[in-house]
């Protein structure tokens, strides 16, 4: 056989097409066990409640808390004015490329467990660290714990939280646009040719 | 290798519409054509186009591997000095390609000739890795053609598998798919590809290419502001060396697909450098630099192409010394400033009329497929027609 034999189509049809949206809120999955798809997190407010409250060392708890303030420097939930954040996140700060972003209000940290020779001699480690913030704005998430995305892991308080692996993938980096438009124009100066074939304009740059 | 006229079936534009294949006619002329199909025998695919093509490719890479190293010959392929160290990098890092087409004359019983290589932004990929493929689906359940019939196509499967390999060297990264606006035909490409690398499990965005931008520190931007870090940019190297972001290339951490050192394939200069390295090569026409010329056996007709163009624009048939013959089938177009080369000329084969060209397939290095177009002009163009083909 020359010829793959099979071929998903479903994937491939553009027509009635349906979407999946991401959770938006945990509430419906808090009874469940932590499955495949899910990990188990702890939300932490300073390096020092992180020591006490997971089995991370206090080496870890400050890589984490580092890591987490790094993230947030380039994933936080952006503004273009200050009223806005603050109508959302309550204490708001600027930040250098002047957008309005608000302060973290904790971590999030998900352990790992190292088993080392036998099951007697165990590390922790943590394997991701990631910013959260205390929503204050109107609502239904008024006081929930949030991330950078608008994901809302619970309430403030809890032991710990379960989180779709989904949602604990990192954030891509937001940045602030200072142009566009720098590339393309050597395409169109070659589609201003030619305007007998009025073909040539809307034809592709391919070949 | 026949051509076998057929019906068309009776619901393939419904179908068009359900899969969103939205430019199989344009501009009032068909350009998808199930009214026949052509038939080969497994050997004229397996020994007449798939060696073939891979043996090439292998020839390609021994010709970017010369003239990275060469400047004189960087200057010889037109390519910007500013753009050496670009396509140097990519090169020596091992910068991962996914896809390629090699154009051929071929007629079933004679060696296939190599045309050209569109190493770098190729076409009709959704054509001939899906479309044609439920085509032939159809067709053996509707009986029309025998259960055995085949096709030279797992370039869908190698697709996502080759996206697979090349997503676990960026881990995390989303892939942002990139082509120019008011183009159907690009942007259909463009999703189908899309598609394929979200069958790999990779997150994906799109962004015009008009559209994107630049931060302060130079990296490159989409339309929510996020960074680009891994881009698939259905847009010639040649031409984003030409625009005003081109002269920033090269500052950013991102990963190109295909990647920068694809300029050198895409390049019309690899013909008469593949010739000079391989001469004599079955599946090679002679092939000249302009200054070359006096090298021409004097009673070969040669076919002039510039160095950098698309979809058969600015060909044009000369004599042995690259004088015109002033042929009706010259063709125009924007194209030349940067030179020409020359290649022996040699006809597409005709079935029916028509002229045929054979697009063969790579997936990285491995041959995965055909596509054919057909032409009523003997130098194929942006308006010849696709058609589907069989294994009997």
């Amino acid at each position: 056989m020359k010829r793959t034999s099979f071929l998903d189509l479903k994937l491939m049809r553009k027509r009635s097409r349906t979407f999946v949206l991401a959770p938006i809120s945990l509430a419906v999955m808090a009874g469940c066990s932590s499955g495949p798809s899910e990990e188990e997190v702890k939300f932490v407010k300073s390096v020092a409640e992180c020591e006490s409250t997971t089995s991370l060392s206090e080496a870890d708890c400050q890589a984490a808390y580092e890591q987490a303030l790094k993230d947030a420097e380039a994933t936080a939930p952006r503004y273009q004015y200050e009223r806005d954040c603050e109508n959302e996140f309550g204490n708001c700060q600027r930040t250098s490329s002047g957008f309005f972003v608000p302060f973290m209000a904790g971590y999030i940290v998900a352990e790992i467990i190292d088993e080392v020779g036998d099951s007697f001699e165990r590390k922790h480690r943590y394997r991701h660290s990631y910013p959260t913030y205390l929503y204050s704005g109107s609502g239904s998430y008024r006081n929930k714990i949030m991330t950078s995305d608008g994901f809302v892991v619970g309430s403030p308080g809890q032991r710990s939280y379960r989180m779709p692996r989904e949602a604990l993938k990192p954030k891509p980096a937001v940045t602030r646009t200072i142009s566009r438009g720098g590339f393309g124009s050597a395409a169109s100066a070659k589609s201003n040719w030619g305007s007998a074939k009025s073909s040539r304009s809307s034809r592709g740059w391919g070949g | 290798m026949l051509r076998v006229p057929c019906e068309e079936r009776s619901n393939w534009e419904a179908l068009a519409d359900e899969f969103g294949f939205k430019f199989h006619t344009m501009y009032g002329e068909k350009y998808w054509d199930e009214s026949a199909y052509y038939q080969f025998s497994l050997g004229q695919i397996e020994n007449g186009i798939e060696a073939p093509t891979e043996d090439i490719h292998q020839m390609c890479l021994a010709v970017v591997d010369r003239v990275i190293h060469d400047d004189a010959l960087l200057t010889k392929f037109a390519i910007p000095q500013a753009q050496w160290a670009l396509i140097k990098t990519s090169w020596e890092n091992g910068d991962p390609s996914l896809y390629s087409r090699l154009d051929f004359a071929y007629d079933g019983s004679g060696v296939a000739k190599l045309y050209e290589n569109n190493a770098d932004t190729p076409t009709s990929i959704y054509e001939t890795g899906f479309w044609q493929w439920v085509w032939l689906e159809n067709k053996v359940d509707t009986q029309n053609l025998p259960r055995h019939a085949d096709q030279f196509n797992s370039v869908q499967e190698k697709l996502v598998n080759r996206f697979k390999e090349i997503y676990a060297l960026n881990p995390e990264r989303t892939l942002h798919f990139a082509c120019c606006k008011d183009t159907e035909e690009d942007r259909g490409t463009v999703q189908y590809l899309e598609d394929c690398a979200k069958a790999a499990n990779i997150d994906t965005k799109f962004v015009y290419i008009e559209d994107i931008g630049i931060d302060k520190e130079d990296q490159f931007t989409d339309l929510d502001n996020q960074v680009i870090t891994w881009m698939f940019k259905l847009y010639p190297w040649e031409f984003m060396f030409e625009d005003e972001y081109g002269q920033i290339l090269g500052k950013q951490n991102i990963r190109w697909l295909e990647p920068p050192w694809k300029a050198i394939l895409s390049n019309k200069a690899l013909l008469p450098m593949l010739w000079k390295m391989f001469p004599e090569h079955p599946n090679l026409l002679p092939s000249y630099f302009e200054d070359e010329l006096h090298l021409v056996p004097e009673d070969m007709e040669l076919v002039k192409k510039p160095i950098f163009s698309r979809e058969g624009a600015n060909i044009s048939f000369t004599n042995s010394r690259g004088e015109p013959l002033g042929s009706a089938s010259d063709s125009d177009g924007p194209y030349g400033e940067e030179g020409f080369i020359f290649q022996q000329k040699y006809s597409l084969p005709t079935f029916d009329g028509n002229h045929t060209l054979i697009g063969s397939w790579l997936i990285d290095d491995q041959a995965a497929g055909i596509s054919i177009r057909e032409d009523a002009n003997a130098i194929t163009q942006d308006m010849s027609r696709y058609l589907p083909h069989v294994i009997c």
